[in-house]
């Protein structure tokens, strides 16, 4: 029965329920993993005095018994808690329970610790033995397997969820599209009649409302991205002047933290999705930015060959903070971000999934307090010949030094 | 002067288009659907057509059709402007390369519009006139 429901909710107050019966204890409780905070998280707790616990969370140490257990990933059988190093009297101050003896097993189904089950003095009274600890053993084994089921079963249901939202964004881009577009016809025709003004209030807020309508618009633009597949649309362009548009869109921004930007190439025409890589540049040269402490930053674009003929780099590199090597594992994955509430975790992803896009690679390195470096390899034009591409041109980086033939 | 027709169903997006035309010295012709634009087009045979894909009714690439089959604007230069690439996976089959007549647009600008890199493009489809 309890192995076989699906709404982890439901399974672990019939678990508990179902361990205490069996037991023939007098509370029971079940504490799961969460491996985000690298802690132990009372869900629902089965017995007499349960409220203050549901949400309460542990850190897996050998400061309390749960702890211990998760820690060592064994049981333990404890006659008298009040005599044993490990347990938190404050559990039973908070609760009024009056805990006696215990067992407490790791819950393991196919070699990933679920979290932990304690079991609470027998109801006769007399301490738990041997024969408790085995069937408790049996019980949590059980348990874990049920658990396990309904937590894959929930992030199945949540990868669902999160699918539709993309579908939703997706089905809705070309809306937002023309809404951003509006945005910044206004502030373009705004800005015209601006050029000239005196520093005055109106300047100041005004540029407030336009690098945040920037910001809004580069997440959208990545949100769009990255919700929905695309081949890329191949457009001779001038990578170096790209370069350079990026470098002033972000000029404000660069200027407020006192950080410099350059940009240089030796490039002059590549065949490549350019509004594309202009997100991939914009995320990139955005987080160096933001990687850089304030005062003395500096952010450099380069654009020039790669090893092999037909591929050309453009690298980002900056004099900031640089990464620890557990956040460069994670850089690329959707949703993860080291600016709190300032990042989305897209930028990244968003990038990556673009040169991917393009048959490209993105190469990172990183010396944690000297700075980081990205790098894009990317094919100088789309692979294979007949991919309709506009103006035929061969897929070989254009050097700034040949002359340019004219379209 | 110059003449640049922009067709587009977004009186935003035309305005945009007119604000950053007109002060390199262009006059900016506008039309707010695919029928108006060919009519002005021809009325007007202007040196670039700025074409929205995306229009009810009759959308941007049955104007460009329409456009270079006619004589007045035979010569006219065509950006297309785009909300949505996917829209233009069929520039990518020969199927569809085949309703375009043997010609392209000279160019495909992305929405949200970036004033810099429309001029350039702007200016590199029409430098050989």
């Amino acid at each position: 029965m309890v192995a076989g429901s699906l709404d982890l909710a439901a399974v672990l107050r019939s678990s508990m329920h179902a361990a205490a019966e069996a037991m023939n204890a007098e509370a029971c409780s079940i504490l799961l993993r969460d491996a985000a905070a690298d802690a132990l998280r009372f869900h629902i707790a089965d017995g007499p005095q349960t409220r203050g616990l549901t949400t309460a969370a542990l850190p897996i140490d050998d400061h309390s018994i749960a702890g211990w257990v998760a820690n060592h990933q064994e049981p333990v059988l404890i006659p008298d808690a009040y005599r044993d190093a490990r347990f938190n009297r404050d559990w039973d101050l908070k609760t009024g329970f009056r805990t006696k003896s215990i067992i407490c097993a790791p819950l393991i189904s196919q070699d990933r610790q679920v979290g932990v089950m304690q079991i609470l003095n027998r109801r006769d009274g007399e301490s738990f033995d041997g024969y408790d600890l085995v069937l408790a053993q049996a019980v949590a084994s059980l348990i874990a397997v049920a658990i396990h089921n309904a937590e894959e079963h929930e992030a199945r249901i949540k990868a669902e969820r999160l699918a539709t939202i993309g579908q939703t964004i997706a089905g809705m881009a070309h809306c937002i599209k023309n809404i951003l577009n509006g945005l910044r016809a206004g502030s373009y025709i705004i800005d015209q009649q601006m050029t000239d003004e005196a520093e005055s209030k109106v300047t100041r807020g005004w540029k407030i409302v336009k690098k945040n309508m920037m910001l809004l618009s580069n997440i959208v633009m990545d949100m769009l991205s990255y919700s929905k597949q695309r081949e890329p649309l191949y457009q001779p362009c001038r990578i170096g002047d790209l370069c350079e548009d990026v470098v002033g869109l972000l000029q404000q921004q660069a200027a407020e933290k006192g950080v410099t930007l350059v940009t240089s190439s030796d490039l002059d025409e590549v065949c490549v999705d350019e509004s594309g890589i202009r997100r991939c540049l914009i995320n990139l040269v955005g987080n160096a930015i933001d990687a850089c402490s304030d005062g003395g930053g500096l952010v450099k674009v380069d654009v020039g060959a790669a090893e092999t003929d037909e591929r050309f780099v453009i690298r980002v590199r900056d004099n900031g903070c640089g990464m620890e090597p557990e956040a460069r594992e994670k850089i690329f994955e959707a949703f993860f971000s080291s600016k709190g509430g300032k990042g989305t975790g897209l930028g990244l992803a968003v990038t990556k999934k673009i040169v991917e896009e393009h048959g490209g690679e993105i190469r990172v390195e990183s010396v944690l307090g000297e700075g980081t470096e990205f790098a894009l390899v990317l094919p100088a034009g789309p692979a294979g010949e007949g991919s309709g591409q506009a103006h035929g041109d061969p897929p070989t980086p254009r050097r700034r030094t040949a002359t340019r033939s004219n379209r | 002067m110059r003449k640049a027709l922009v067709v587009d169903d977004e009186s935003d997006a035309r305005e945009f288009v007119r604000a950053i035309l007109e002060p390199d010295g262009w006059e900016v012709i506008e039309a707010e659907d695919g029928a108006a634009g060919i009519e002005k087009a021809k009325e007007t045979q202007p040196d670039l057509a700025i074409l929205d894909v995306e229009m009810p009714n009759v959308n941007g690439f049955e104007v460009f059709m329409e456009l270079i089959k006619l004589p007045e604007t035979a010569g006219t230069k065509i950006v297309m402007l785009t909300g949505v690439a996917d829209k233009l996976g069929m520039r990518f089959s020969a199927d569809d390369m085949g309703n375009f007549l043997g010609r392209e647009p000279d160019a495909y600008v992305e929405k949200p519009i970036d004033p810099d890199q429309f001029k350039r493009v702007v200016r590199d489809v029409t430098s050989g006139d």
